[in-house]
C-alpha cells in the first residue's frame, strides 16, 4: 500500500497542474483567473503537505481533520457561485440595455433610409 | 400632446394586425409595436396594418419590450406613453378615458383596471402581493397603462432593467420614487387568441409568486432604511 502523501502529492499536482495550464492557454480573463490561481497554487501546496491539515485542526477543534478542506471548500465555492450570479445579472442588465439601444438605432437608420428614398 | 402607444409583441401574427387597425380607427396617437424577437410573420403584419415596429434581436421579455418602447418614446418626445397587450384583452375604447384621466388627476401614471377579470386563486394571490409589497393599487398586473414622459424617464434607469414583469416591480419602482400612481375601472374583452403570459400554468403561477415575494422583500428592507 502506497503512502496517502503519494496520493495527495499527485491529486493535488493533477488539479492545481490543470488550472494553472489552462490560464496559461489563456482561457480565461485576468481578473477571473487570480482566484482560479490561487485555488491551483493551494491544491498543490496541501498536495504536497497534507499535514498542515492534522496541524489546523485541533486548533479549530475538528476533530476530523478532512472535514476542514470539505467545509472551507463548499463555503468558498458558494461564495464564488454567488460571485458569479451576481455578475451574469450585471451582464444580463448591460445586454439588455444594449438591445434596447440597437432596436432604436435600426428603426433611426430604416427611417432616415425611408425618407431620403 | 404626442401620444405613443406602446404594443409589445411575439408570435402574434394572428391578432396584431386588427389591434393596430382598431386603434387608428379609435385613438389619436402613434402605435410602435415592439416585437421581442418573433418568429412568426408578427412585424409582416403589423407593418402591413400601418404601425411603426421596433425589432428586438434578442428575447427581452414584455418589460425589456416595453423599456425599448419607452426608450423610444423618450427620444421622439412623447409627451404620453400607453402601454397595452397584443393579445386583444385591451379594448381601444378605453385609451381616451385613461387619457382624459391623466390630464386631469396629476397623476403619473394611470392604470386601466379590471379587478373583476380573474380565477379567485389570482384575486388571493393579488391580495397576499398587495399587502407585501404595501401597495394600495388594486390591479397590480394590468398592461395597460398611460406614463407620463417622467415616470417613463424614471422607469430607464438602470436598476429597472431586470424587473421581467410590467406589474408589481414596476409599481414598487414608481412609489419609491414618489410618483402618483391612479387607477381608473375599464372594460377588459376576452383574449383573442392564447392564454396568460404569467399565469399560464401552476408552475407559472408559482415562479411568478416567489419572484414577487422576493421583489417586494428586498424593496422592503430599501424603504426601511
Amino acid at each position: 500500500m502506497i503512502s496517502y502523501r503519494v496520493t495527495t502529492f499527485f491529486l493535488g499536482l493533477l488539479v492545481g497542474g490543470v488550472i494553472i495550464h489552462l490560464l496559461r492557454r489563456g482561457h480565461l480573463h485576468i481578473m477571473h483567473s487570480i482566484w482560479w490561481f490561487i485555488v491551483g497554487l493551494i491544491c498543490i501546496f496541501l498536495g504536497i503537505f497534507p499535514c498542515i491539515i492534522n496541524w489546523i485542526a485541533p486548533i479549530l477543534g475538528v476533530n476530523y481533520p478532512p472535514n476542514i478542506i470539505l467545509i472551507t471548500g463548499i463555503c468558498f465555492f458558494l461564495i464564488k457561485l454567488l460571485n458569479m450570479d451576481i455578475h451574469r445579472s450585471e451582464q444580463e442588465m448591460r445586454i439588455q440595455i444594449l438591445t434596447e439601444r440597437i432596436a432604436l438605432l435600426e428603426i433611426e437608420l430604416n427611417e432616415s433610409k425611408e425618407s431620403h428614398e | 400632446m404626442k401620444t405613443l402607444i406602446i404594443i409589445p409583441t411575439r408570435n402574434e401574427s394572428e391578432t396584431i394586425g386588427d389591434i393596430v387597425k382598431e386603434l387608428n380607427e379609435i385613438v389619436l396617437g402613434d402605435i410602435l409595436i415592439v416585437d421581442d424577437a418573433s418568429y412568426d410573420n408578427t412585424i409582416l403584419e403589423a407593418r402591413k396594418a400601418g404601425a411603426k415596429v421596433l425589432s428586438l434581436r434578442i428575447q427581452l421579455g414584455a418589460w425589456g419590450a416595453v423599456r425599448a418602447g419607452f426608450r423610444y418614446a423618450l427620444y421622439k418626445h412623447y409627451d404620453y406613453v400607453i402601454t397595452m397587450d397584443a393579445d386583444g384583452q385591451h379594448v381601444a375604447e378605453s385609451i381616451p378615458d385613461l387619457l382624459r384621466e391623466i390630464q386631469s388627476s396629476g397623476a403619473d401614471v394611470v392604470i386601466g383596471s379590471a379587478i373583476q377579470r380573474g380565477q379567485p386563486y389570482k384575486k388571493i394571490a393579488w391580495y397576499v402581493l398587495r399587502k407585501l409589497a404595501r401597495l394600495t393599487i388594486k390591479d397590480l398586473t394590468s398592461g395597460l397603462r398611460v406614463y407620463n414622459r417622467l415616470s417613463v424617464k424614471s422607469l430607464l434607469l438602470e436598476k429597472t432593467a431586470l424587473l421581467t414583469y410590467q406589474d408589481i416591480g414596476v409599481l414598487i419602482a414608481l412609489e419609491n420614487n414618489g410618483y402618483k400612481i391612479s387607477e381608473k375601472p375599464v372594460h377588459m374583452a376576452n383574449r383573442k387568441k392564447g392564454q396568460s403570459k404569467i399565469f399560464h400554468s401552476w408552475l407559472a403561477i408559482l415562479k411568478y409568486f416567489i419572484f414577487t415575494f422576493i421583489l417586494c422583500l428586498t424593496n422592503l428592507r430599501r424603504n426601511n432604511r
